[in-house]
């Protein structure tokens, strides 16, 4: 079974914009997952385009993915960085 | 999750001044989600954490536990205003950190490693020692120091070092830093391309040598007390005889001579400054004290227009003026974005470039021409 990964909701974004947020998820057909993260980005972008809150209402790409374990949280901050430029903080770590 | 992340939020929580709930609500999570992570019941979220680590103005490492040593200095209060020193720290340890995430990813530095010298005897014999076994790793390589004008490709080229110049206003020449992954250094762009040279050639000195593990930091090179450490007379050693090789500079100056003229030609062919060349000269045995103090007070630009060289000191000023990037980084970089590990933002970031540009710039989209019809 194939699988679609979007690192980020440009995809959703898109789709929503045109009004056409039916024709990803026939597309996926019942096959897209997203991560919390993702869904936290989406409910921001729903103040531009507000019919991206129907995703999280419809269920559509399921509950989303919550990350907890701490090996996995480390490599997301690396993949972040290191694949697709994700800033450290401005600021330095309090000591 | 560690402990250590419970004890880092509860800090910020703390330092934020506000209440816990107050503090969940404010970066969008239920009040008993919160209580329960803390309590060490439910564990903090990626997003938790990210969001926790924008309100926090920290990084998502710190919470875990897992962030690279950064030196102390680096961790004055943000409110200070930063440092020319603040600012070469944090872009030393953003470099380190970019080298951390390419190792990550599969890709190393390719840093060089010396036959080492031992650290015994005088530092500045010991200084003299390094340089040589230095000028040799460069012969192999077919380049001579005192010949190149721009020391940062040939540091880089020959020994793996990253060299990155940035503005660093308030007079704070340069730093050295090394970790596991990579050595570095930090220089200040510079109207006095000579002592920029030099501090390049002193801050190679301390890596090499490995003095430090970590930050080595070259406030001022003229401080007396910063002088006289012993790590400082050896770097100090070894830039003189990296740039000035002893024989190199007695079989230059035979049937030399002196004049004004021919002492500012001999300067601006060997890429020093009169001063240095001066002193120099006098502690090689090759001019007496009288003539050391009147050619040191030689300005570099009286020297370049004595020796008729005007115009490529001018350009050369120029040019140390100029920020730089550490190539190795960016080529490496480039190698991960086209071996489909990475995408173009990390080198937009390092260029300090828009995506979209550097992506225009690489030929990546579609460029029309001026002569098309």
């Amino acid at each position: 079974m194939t699988h679609y990964w979007f690192p980020d909701n440009t995809v959703l974004c898109n789709f929503a914009c045109v009004s056409r947020l039916d024709l990803l998820e026939s597309i996926l057909r019942g096959r897209g997952r997203w991560a919390e993260a993702i869904a936290y980005e989406a409910s921001r972008s729903a103040r531009v385009y507000p019919e991206l809150n129907s995703v999280a209402r419809d269920r559509w790409l399921g509950d989303p993915i919550e990350i907890d374990d701490q090996g996995d949280v480390e490599q997301i901050e690396r993949i972040r960085r290191a694949a697709f430029g994700g800033r450290r903080s401005e600021l330095e770590a309090p000591r | 999750m560690h402990g250590v992340t419970v004890e880092r939020v509860k800090q910020l929580i703390t330092d934020s001044g506000l209440g816990q709930a107050e503090f969940a609500a404010k970066v969008g999570l239920d009040g008993s989600k919160m209580s329960k992570s803390l309590a060490g019941v439910r564990r903090f979220t990626s997003l938790d954490l990210a969001r926790i680590a924008d309100m926090g103005a920290t990084t998502v490492d710190w919470l875990l536990g897992a962030d690279k040593p950064v030196p102390a200095v680096a961790a004055r209060a943000a409110a200070q205003v930063a440092t020319s020193q603040d600012v070469a720290i944090e872009e030393a340890g953003r470099l380190s950190q970019l080298w951390s995430d390419l190792s990550y990813l599969g890709y190393a530095q390719g840093r060089v490693s010396l036959e080492p010298v031992p650290k015994t005897g005088r530092c500045v014999d010991q200084g003299r020692k390094l340089a040589a076994v230095a000028r040799r790793r460069a012969g192999d390589e077919r380049v001579n120091a005192w010949e190149v004008r721009d020391l940062a490709p040939l540091v880089e080229d020959v020994f793996g070092i990253d060299v990155r110049i940035m503005s660093l206003p308030d007079g704070f020449e340069g730093l050295s830093w090394t970790d596991d992954l990579c050595g570095l250094m930090v220089v200040g762009s510079s109207e006095l391309p000579s002592r920029q040279r030099f501090t390049i050639a002193h801050e190679l000195g301390h890596l090499l040598a490995g003095d430090d593990q970590g930050l080595h930091l070259d406030g001022s090179l003229d401080d007396a007390a910063h002088k006289r450490k012993p790590s400082e007379m050896r770097a100090n050693a070894f830039a003189a005889e990296f740039l000035l090789p002893g024989d190199v500079l007695t079989r230059q100056v035979r049937d030399m001579v002196w004049t004004d003229r021919s002492f500012a030609e001999l300067a601006c062919r060997l890429l020093v400054s009169p001063a240095t060349l001066a002193w120099r000269l006098f502690n090689l045995d090759l001019i007496d004290r009288g003539s050391c103090a009147a050619f040191a007070r030689m300005r570099a630009w009286d020297a370049a227009t004595l020796a008729g060289r005007t115009d490529s000191f001018a350009e050369w000023v120029a040019s140390a003026s100029q920020p730089r990037v550490p190539l190795p980084l960016m080529r490496t970089m480039l190698r991960a974005y086209r071996d489909g590990q990475a995408t173009l933002r990390p080198l937009a970031g390092l260029l300090g470039m828009d995506t979209t540009l550097l992506r225009q710039a690489m030929g990546l989209s579609r460029e029309d021409s001026p002569l098309s019809s």
